[in-house]
Parts: structure tokens; C-alpha cells; sequence
């Protein structure tokens, strides 16, 4: 039989419903502060965006306030100046070009490197660390004299070669950590059905480095896209120029135009927004493939 | 019919190769673009309606940018036919060999301002073309002084106390002191005696900031501001002064802005702003000290491909009436004798200070001061700012050891 006092026992701090509170308070609390945290990171974001749309006179009496309507003109005007389509294209191609090229030769370079334990390697991964370390204004002469004796400048392949130079040590030192993680046994028993070497790398290894590829392929991808020197020193036919090149001619050396540089800036950095959109999935997927066993 | 062929092939192969042998000038500046056109767009028109047979190709970097794109092409043989260039450049480029000498012997190089004229000649040989000097002083909002009983801007430190006090009692910020270039305005003005000690003997070392009396002074009128509530100092600090700043000063949120003549068609595009540009309060002057930057002007590589282009187009620069639009476009004075004022009636204050003749060059733009002394005394007057009861010695002495280190 029950007694009184069994039945009228008051909610302990371990109680079930005490704890779904508090769980559901932490979560709650949790959510707060990563949606503060991401508004703080969009708002740089959010201040371009709502710039572009004001007309001067409304940024000179309110420069925080919201526009009072959407004015184009600021747009029409940035991209008459553009050629935005051309830089945007010229943009993609270079890009997606250098991803290829580091991608692959990166990898390639980088299986040897980690499976070769003799002190050749370690010094080619130690030298490619120094790349990593080089300031890009030590390279730009050296690569520009090389590449006027080349033929190389002002072409696309030029160009594509340059990036793909400068960020080869990056790759290789993604995939050497990468692959040297990798267990051996799984060679071996490929060895054992008589893969050869290439064969062992393209079916066994490529296939596991899709999470460091979808990593590597997204730094290689802002930087190259962000990048206005090389672009600026290589390519001097203008319909070859990248979409950054056509952003930097509204940047000025003792101040800027809000009205011209916003709008230049959305649209500069709108197809690389697009394409982290359409392949987010993709990308997230390939991030964080493995991570879990 | 064939002859009648053969002469038509022969007429499209001839223009196909005149076209062909249209020269296309390779002009590299940090201007022309479309924050700062400098009446270039206008400008290239022109030049090229005068020269059918020469296309200008120009291309904008950034001054900050032009020390990383254009040393591999100077160095790799393949430079630019015109580049942008100011004493800095002239001085590095000019002495490792990798400009031509465009002759004293020019008309224009006689009609050069002496001042000028001997900052920019190395060695008998005039690397550059100058194209403007531009004032650097005081914007003041003529509105937000009336607001406050004041009718005029201040151009002794007298005047700008008052005027701060009177603002500050009306609610209205009176001054942006940011850091970095504002502050050192005011700073090289109050510091550097216009009929006294030369700015070369600081930049030599044969003066020390540390023991001179009137850069100790000039950062005591720092804080004499600072009483006068001219600023909250550690504000400013954080203030950027080439972007929020003067976007303050547009917004009519600050009365007194320390900046350099190339705003004024930026802030004249304003409606309804109100304002004057003059010269900056001084302890050396009551009329204020005109801060004249000598900017910047066309150099023509040893290596250009069209050099007889690039010399025209110089010389396109050199008439009077050509140089006159980028001038109007830029705010700035000519640095040739004689030439026809394009100065607005609101840098009227600037002007006649200037012409009272007191003024100095700004001594970072005739290499008087080291160029790394620049940056120093951006970080150290910010950092001053921030420790505003902080000995002098703690900043000038930094400026001491860059001076030394630059020797």
C-alpha cells in the first residue's frame, strides 16, 4: 500500500521533467548564442547589401539606417562599368581551372611523398612547407620574368599556371598528412590483387581523399577568386580581366564611394555565394565524409 | 575584274595594316578609375582625338598595390609606356636606373615651381612630370559652426578651442582626430617651424624628435585639445581615417575634419553640406599653415615600348589647358608658375593662407622625412592617443630609432 508521502513526493532536480527543462533551457540558450554569433558575422554582410541600395544622399544623412526603398540605379550603373558577365566567366573558368590542376597534380605529388620514407621526401615536403611559408611579393618577380620568357602572359593558360604554382605546396601538404593517415593494409591487400602503383593510387587512394579535396578544393577556391595581383600583373587584355579586377576599379586610394564599390562588391562576390549554395551539400558532404566511423 | 579585285584586296590589306599600326599606350595610374576619374576619362578623349594614330590603354592600381605590379615589369623589361609615380617612387625607381631622364631642357621643367622643381630633379635629371600639388588642412562645416555662433573657420588654435567648446556646449562633435593621418596634420603642422628648423634635419638624424622643443610642444597642443573637448582621444583611435571618417564628416555628424584637398568633390557632391577647406591651426602662424603635398606625376620607363607615345603624352599633360581639367577634378594646385587657379571659392581660407605664404611641403612627400617614418607616426600617434598622459619621449623617441633605422 501506498502512503501519502509516496504519492506527494515534490519534484526533485533529477526529476524527468526537470531535466527535459533544463535540456530544452540549454538548447534554447545554445541557439541564442550561435544565431547572435551568426549575426554578428552576416552583419558586415547585411551593412553591403542594404549600402548598395541607398542612394547617396540617403548614406550621407543615415549611414546605418535601412534604405527607404530599393534603389537600382547604384546596380545598373556598377554593372555598365563591369563587363560583368565577361569577368564573372573569365572569374569561373580561372578558378575551376586552378582547382583541376592543383587537385590532381596535387594528390599525385603528395602519395609518393607520404608513402617514401627516406630523406629525399621529407626535404621535397619540407621545401614545399617553405613554399606555404614564402610571401607572395618574393615569387611575383621570379614568375613574371619566367613567364615573359615562356610566352605565358596575358593568356589563360598563363594565368591558371601561375595560381596552380602558388598553391601546389597547399595541396601537397593537405594530402600528405592526409594520405600518410591512410592505413597501408589497404595497398597491400590492392597489391595482392595485382594493382599496380597507378592503379592503387586512382581506385584505392583518390577515392579517400574526397573530404580533403572538398576542404582543399574551397580554400583554393576563395583565394583564387579573391586574388586581383597576379591577375592584375599577368593579364592585361581586358577581356580577359577577372570579375575582382573589375570590383577593384571602384576602390579608391584616400576613400570610397558607397554607392559604387557596394554594389560592385555584391556583385563581386555573388556567384562565389551561388556556388557555395548549389554545392553546399556536396561540399558539407565531402567535409565531413570519414569524420565519423 | 581581277585588276579591279587585286586593287581592292590591296586597298583592304593596306587599311587592315594601318589599322594594325595603331599604336596602343600602355599607361599604368592609381587614378582615372571610378572612385578618383581625375578628369582622365575626359582627358584620354582628348588626347586621342589629338593623336588618331595612338589608342590609351589605361590600367588603375592602387598606390598600395603599384610597389607589388609594377617592380616585376620594370624589372622583367616589359613595363608600362607611362606609369604614375610619386617622390618615393621617383626617388627608389628613378636611382636604380628604370626611368628615363625627360630633360631639364623641357619648357615645362623651367616653369616649375623652385620648390618642386628641386625635390623632383636627382642629379641634374628630371624623372617625372608633376602633376599637382594638393593642400592638406581643416574641412569645416560651415552649418554646424553657424549652429554654434561661429561664422568662420579656425585657423589658429585659439580660434579652435573656442570653437570646440562652443559646439561641444551646442551637443555638435566638433573634431575627428583619427589616428593615423588626421592626427598627424595637426601634429606636423604644430611641430614644424615653417621659418624655423628644416624638416631634412629630423629626417637626418642630425635633430632628434625626442630633445626638440617644438615637436614636444606640438603633442602638448594634442592634449591642450583634448581639454578643450575638441575629441575624446581614445575614440579616435579607433577611428578609421580613410573611410569612416570622412564618411562622418559627409553625414554632417562632425564639424571639423583633418584631410586632404582630394575630398573636396567628394564632399561637394552632398547636398546641402555646407562647408570650407582651410588651412590648419598652427602655434607658428595666425593666418594657418598651408600643409602642401607634392603629389603625384608621369614617368616614362627606360624600357617603354612606345617611349615617343609616352613622350607626347607628357607633353599632352604639359599644356596648360590639359593639365588645368585634372587639376579642377583633383582640387590642386599647379606646380607650374603662372598657371590659371581651378581652386573652388570654399578653399578660399587655404588659398590665401598659401598665398600669405604660409605654408610648407609636406615633408614626407620631398623625402625629407623616410618613408618608414610615415607609418610610425601613424601607429605611435595613435598609440599616443590612446595613453594621452603618457611622457612625449614614449612616442618621439620611436620616431627617433625608424629615423635611425632608416639611415
Amino acid at each position: 500500500m501506498m502512503s501519502l508521502s509516496d504519492t506527494a513526493t515534490p519534484r526533485t532536480a533529477t526529476s524527468p521533467d526537470w531535466d527535459l527543462f533544463r535540456r530544452r533551457g540549454k538548447s534554447i540558450l545554445v541557439h541564442c548564442i550561435v544565431l547572435g554569433l551568426v549575426a554578428i558575422m552576416l552583419l558586415p554582410l547585411v551593412y553591403m547589401v542594404m549600402m548598395s541600395f541607398k542612394t547617396s544622399t540617403e548614406i550621407a544623412q543615415d549611414p546605418l539606417g535601412l534604405p527607404d526603398s530599393l534603389y537600382w540605379g547604384n546596380y545598373m550603373a556598377a554593372l555598365s562599368s563591369m563587363g560583368y558577365v565577361r569577368s564573372v566567366l573569365n572569374s569561373m573558368g580561372i578558378t575551376i581551372s586552378v582547382i583541376v590542376v592543383v587537385v590532381f597534380s596535387g594528390a599525385m605529388a603528395a602519395y609518393p611523398l607520404a608513402r617514401l620514407q627516406n630523406r629525399i621526401s621529407r626535404v621535397i615536403v619540407m621545401v614545399m612547407a617553405l613554399g606555404l611559408a614564402t610571401p607572395n611579393f618574393v615569387t611575383i618577380t621570379p614568375i613574371y620574368v619566367i613567364f615573359r620568357d615562356l610566352g605565358l602572359l596575358d593568356s589563360y593558360l598563363g594565368i591558371v599556371l601561375a595560381f596552380a604554382a602558388l598553391k601546389l605546396p597547399l595541396a601537397v601538404f593537405f594530402y600528405t598528412s592526409f594520405i600518410a593517415a591512410i592505413p597501408i593494409e589497404l595497398e597491400e591487400a590492392a597489391r595482392l590483387d595485382n594493382c599496380n602503383n597507378w592503379q592503387i593510387f586512382w581506385h584505392v587512394i583518390r577515392p579517400l581523399l574526397a573530404p580533403v579535396t572538398a576542404t582543399l578544393s574551397l580554400f583554393v577556391m576563395i583565394m583564387v577568386w579573391n586574388d586581383f595581383i597576379y591577375p592584375l600583373l599577368l593579364l592585361t587584355d581586358k577581356d580577359k580581366l577577372t570579375v575582382m579586377i573589375a570590383v577593384y576599379k571602384f576602390v579608391g586610394n584616400t576613400g570610397i564611394d558607397p554607392t559604387k564599390l557596394f554594389p560592385a562588391a555584391v556583385l563581386g562576390s555573388l556567384p562565389l555565394l551561388l556556388m557555395f549554395a548549389v554545392f553546399q551539400r556536396k561540399i558539407m558532404a565531402g567535409a565531413t565524409a570519414g569524420a565519423v566511423k | 575584274m581581277i585588276r579591279n579585285l587585286s586593287a581592292v584586296t590591296l586597298t583592304a590589306v593596306l587599311m587592315a595594316s594601318t589599322a594594325g599600326a595603331q599604336t596602343v599606350l600602355d599607361v599604368v595610374a592609381w587614378k582615372g578609375n571610378e572612385a578618383e576619374p581625375a578628369g582622365l576619362p575626359e582627358l584620354i578623349e582628348k588626347f586621342e582625338a589629338a593623336n588618331p594614330d595612338i589608342e590609351v590603354d589605361l590600367t588603375y592600381v592602387a598606390r598600395k598595390d603599384v610597389d607589388k605590379v609594377i617592380p616585376p615589369r620594370l624589372q622583367g623589361g616589359n613595363p608600362p609606356d607611362v606609369t604614375m609615380v610619386d617622390s618615393s617612387l621617383v626617388d627608389l625607381w628613378g636611382g636604380a636606373g628604370f626611368l628615363n631622364d625627360l630633360g631639364t631642357g623641357s619648357a615645362w621643367y623651367d616653369r616649375m615651381v623652385p620648390a618642386v622643381r628641386e625635390v623632383m630633379t636627382t642629379d641634374g635629371e628630371i624623372r617625372v612630370f608633376p602633376l599637382e600639388v594638393i593642400g592638406m588642412g581643416n574641412f569645416v562645416n560651415m552649418d554646424l559652426m553657424a549652429k554654434a555662433g561661429i561664422d568662420k573657420a579656425p585657423v589658429t588654435l585659439d580660434e579652435l578651442k573656442a570653437a570646440c567648446q562652443a559646439l561641444a556646449a551646442q551637443g555638435i562633435a566638433p573634431m575627428i582626430f583619427a589616428g593615423g593621418f588626421p592626427a598627424m596634420l595637426f601634429v606636423g603642422a604644430n611641430g614644424i617651424d615653417p621659418n624655423g628648423v628644416s624638416p631634412a634635419e629630423y629626417g637626418s638624424g642630425e635633430r632628434t624628435f625626442v630633445e626638440d622643443e617644438n615637436f614636444n610642444a606640438a603633442l602638448d597642443g594634442v592634449r591642450d585639445l583634448v581639454a578643450a573637448e575638441c575629441f575624446d582621444p581614445e575614440l579616435q583611435a579607433g577611428l578609421d581615417p580613410w573611410a569612416t571618417a570622412p564618411q562622418e564628416f559627409r553625414s554632417g555628424n562632425v564639424a571639423i575634419l583633418p584631410q586632404g584637398a582630394w575630398n573636396i568633390g567628394n564632399f561637394s557632391s552632398v547636398e546641402g553640406l555646407t562647408f570650407q577647406f582651410a588651412p590648419m591651426p598652427s602655434r607658428y602662424t595666425d593666418k594657418g599653415l598651408a600643409l602642401d603635398l607634392v603629389g603625384p606625376g608621369w614617368a616614362i620607363p627606360r624600357d617603354a615600348e612606345h617611349a615617343e607615345a609616352a613622350r607626347k603624352w607628357v607633353d599632352f599633360f604639359a599644356e596648360e589647358e590639359n593639365l588645368t581639367v585634372f587639376l579642377k577634378a583633383e582640387g590642386a594646385y599647379s606646380p607650374y608658375t603662372g598657371g590659371v587657379s581651378t581652386m573652388p571659392d570654399l578653399a578660399a581660407p587655404y588659398t590665401q593662407a598659401r598665398a600669405e605664404g604660409s605654408l610648407i611641403l609636406w615633408p614626407f612627400s620631398t623625402l625629407e622625412f623616410p618613408k618608414a617614418l610615415q607609418s610610425e607616426w601613424e601607429d605611435s600617434i595613435t598609440g599616443f592617443l590612446l595613453n594621452i598622459d603618457k611622457p612625449n619621449e614614449d612616442t618621439l623617441q620611436r620616431w627617433d630609432d625608424t629615423v635611425e633605422d632608416s639611415m
